[in-house]
């Protein structure tokens, strides 16, 4: 199973002269258990993209479909999409509402109608996927715990509707670094280990590069480049073009290899990298013996 | 100078409770100095900030700026012209129609003539690169445009110390860029004194000193280079660590002798292709 996107076109304010072409012919297929990096520069369309995955926007022209369910069509429930597809925006936690976190995680899966005990047995594994203590934070206002845990309990709303698909628009902007070491290790894991297919915006090449699987680049609406990290970061001239850079570990094998220093450029992380310098210095000095 | 002297700063909670955010902290800013301050949230970064231009009030020490003391209300004014302050979100630091009125604001509001204050605007303007855009609505602005006129607004004042609290925290990557090049640029062309509030290690590497906070004290100060070189330290404090300089650690450990104290590619590559 999986999400297809066909030929898919956004314009917001049609016929005003703020009229936005926000997507234009986005064609892409995201298979079940892939870990997809959604990157671009500010206004390249992401968020407007990620949107249409739960009918959040509906289509200018073109077709969505979810599991072989065309969800553009007419009369399609939203409630069935969004049990597939959960979607955490950007800064969730101004959606945060309820007066009690335990009543904000329920609300999702008491929409769908589910039974009281399945309802409580969902909230207590989102709580604990998101490594909050159900019995410490259950009765908390949601406005007076840090941005940290309000973040997480943003997520958890979204994973309580136990998705399939999960979508997470720059979930880790603003955090500091132990929130944010915590958010993607989280993610990690839901990928990893209850085999959720990730959908993750970001502007982390860092990020990105050690966590998906395949990147897709976002430029003016359009898809850009569509490949492995490995390959995406390999064209750091059209990355540099529109605007992004690659992580910090591909500047340096190329500012090396710049300089003669015979390494390999297509390495994406730094236990990566140090193996393939000694290597190359193991040789050097070999040749200099 | 601001001279922070045996600071610590109490909040009172609902019943009685009090909270300890800065205990006991003394620190030294000299005129023209660019200080980074890191630590994770909750460590007492906002509250310590705040005391610098008296926005808050030593439960117990003193603050001292350029001799005078912040808990004396009639410096007040004096100490709010000497000391600006930018915050995270640049969407609640913008109120006026257009960036210029937005900049005018507070000058203004120190009662410049306003022949005077057109000038200020002017070069304030000028200074964070923004001067285009002085008849455009700041709601329009990117984030990293936003932020830097917030920055104008607070140097129209003609400040000598500018505080910022993690002003990149809800930008971009190319936001980001543009305001810690305009800071850089206050700090050195300016000579402006820069207290810098970040999580982006990156951003730090730049300051002349580093000042990492933990449960309301400093834990680590001292050049970037020096810091940054205690890999093991910083994360035991959930703090990162620049990606070179965690290269160059693991580097170490197999290269004895190899230099750990790397910030950035160019040194790296310096390091490796002598
Ligand atoms: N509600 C909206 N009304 C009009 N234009 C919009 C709206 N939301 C986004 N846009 C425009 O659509 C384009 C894509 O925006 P967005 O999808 O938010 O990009 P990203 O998430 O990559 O930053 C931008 O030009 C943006 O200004
Ligand atoms: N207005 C306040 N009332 C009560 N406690 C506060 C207030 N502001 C901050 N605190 C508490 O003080 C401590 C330090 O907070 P803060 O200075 O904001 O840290 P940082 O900026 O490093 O995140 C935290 O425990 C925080 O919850
Ligand atoms: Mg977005
Ligand atoms: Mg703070």
């Amino acid at each position: 199973m999986s999400i297809e996107i066909k030929d898919l076109y956004h314009t917001y304010q049609v016929g005003t002269p703020y009229e936005t072409h926000a997507l234009q012919k986005i064609n892409l297929d995201i298979a079940e258990g892939e870990f997809i990096g959604l990157i671009g520069h500010t206004g390249s369309g992401k968020s407007t993209l990620v949107q249409h995955l739960n009918g959040l926007l509906k289509p200018s022209q073109g077709q969505i479909t979810i599991d072989g369910v065309d969800i553009s069509q007419k009369g399609i429930k939203l409630k069935e999409i969004r049990k597939k597809v959960g979607l955490v925006f950007q800064y969730p936690e101004h959606q945060l509402f309820e007066e009690t976190v335990l009543k904000d995680v329920s609300f999702g899966p008491q929409n769908l109608g589910l039974s009281v005990s399945e309802i409580d047995k969902r909230v207590r594994n989102a709580l604990e996927v998101v490594n909050l203590d159900y019995l410490e934070i259950k009765d908390q206002s949601p406005f007076n715990i840090s941005g940290g845990q309000k973040r997480r309990v943003a997520i958890a709303g979204v994973l309580a509707m136990e998705p399939k698909y999960l979508v997470l628009d720059e979930p880790t902007a603003g955090l500091d670094p132990r929130g944010r070491d915590e958010i993607l290790a989280q993610i990690k894991e839901l990928h990893r280990r209850l085999k959720i297919t990730i959908i993750l915006v970001s502007h982390s090449m860092d990020d990105v590069a050690k966590m998906a699987d395949r990147l897709i680049v976002m430029h003016d609406g359009e898809v850009e480049l569509n490949g492995t990290p490995r390959e995406v970061f390999q064209k750091s001239e059209i990355l540099k073009a529109i605007g992004l850079g690659v992580p910090t570990v591909s500047a340096l094998l190329y500012s090396l290899k710049a300089k003669g220093f015979e390494v390999r450029t297509d390495l994406l992380n730094m236990e990566e990298a140090k193996e393939e310098i000694i290597k190359v210095l193991r040789m050097r000095r070999g040749k200099n013996a | 100078m601001i001279e922070i002297r045996n600071l610590t700063h109490k909040y009172r909670m609902g019943n009685n409770k009090e909270l300890t955010a800065v205990n006991n902290l003394s620190l030294k800013i000299a005129k023209g100095e660019f200080v980074a301050v890191l630590g994770h949230n909750g460590s007492g970064k906002s509250t310590l900030a705040k005391h610098l231009n008296a926005l808050l009030l030593p439960t117990e020490g003193k603050v001292i700026v350029n001799g005078l003391d912040t808990s004396d209300a009639k410096e007040l004014w004096q100490i709010r012209q000497q000391v600006g302050m930018v915050f995270q979100n640049p969407d609640n630091q913008l109120i006026a129609t257009t960036v210029e009125e937005d900049v005018a604001f507070g000058p203004e509001n120190l009662g410049i003539l306003p022949e005077k204050i057109r000038q200020r605007v002017d070069e304030a303007l000028n200074i964070v690169g923004m001067a285009d855009f002085k008849t455009r609505a700041p709601h329009l602005l990117s984030g990293g445009q936003k932020q830097r006129v917030a920055i104008a607004g607070i140097i129209a004042m003609r400040p000598q110390y500018l505080v910022l609290d993690e002003p990149t925290a809800m930008l971009d990557p190319s936001g980001r860029e543009e305001v810690i090049f305009t800071i850089r640029k206050l700090n050195k062309e300016e000579g402006l004194t820069i207290v810098h509030i970040t999580h982006f290690m990156e951003e730090a590497v730049y300051a002349d000193r580093v000042v990492v906070m933990e449960a309301g004290e400093i834990v680590l100060e001292g050049k970037p280079r020096e810091v940054f070189s205690q890999v093991s330290v910083l994360k035991k404090l959930h703090l990162d660590v620049p990606a070179i300089t965690e290269l160059a650690y693991l580097l170490n450990k197999e290269i004895p002798g190899f230099p750990r104290d790397i910030m950035t590619i160019e040194e790296m590559v310096v390091a490796l292709c002598p």
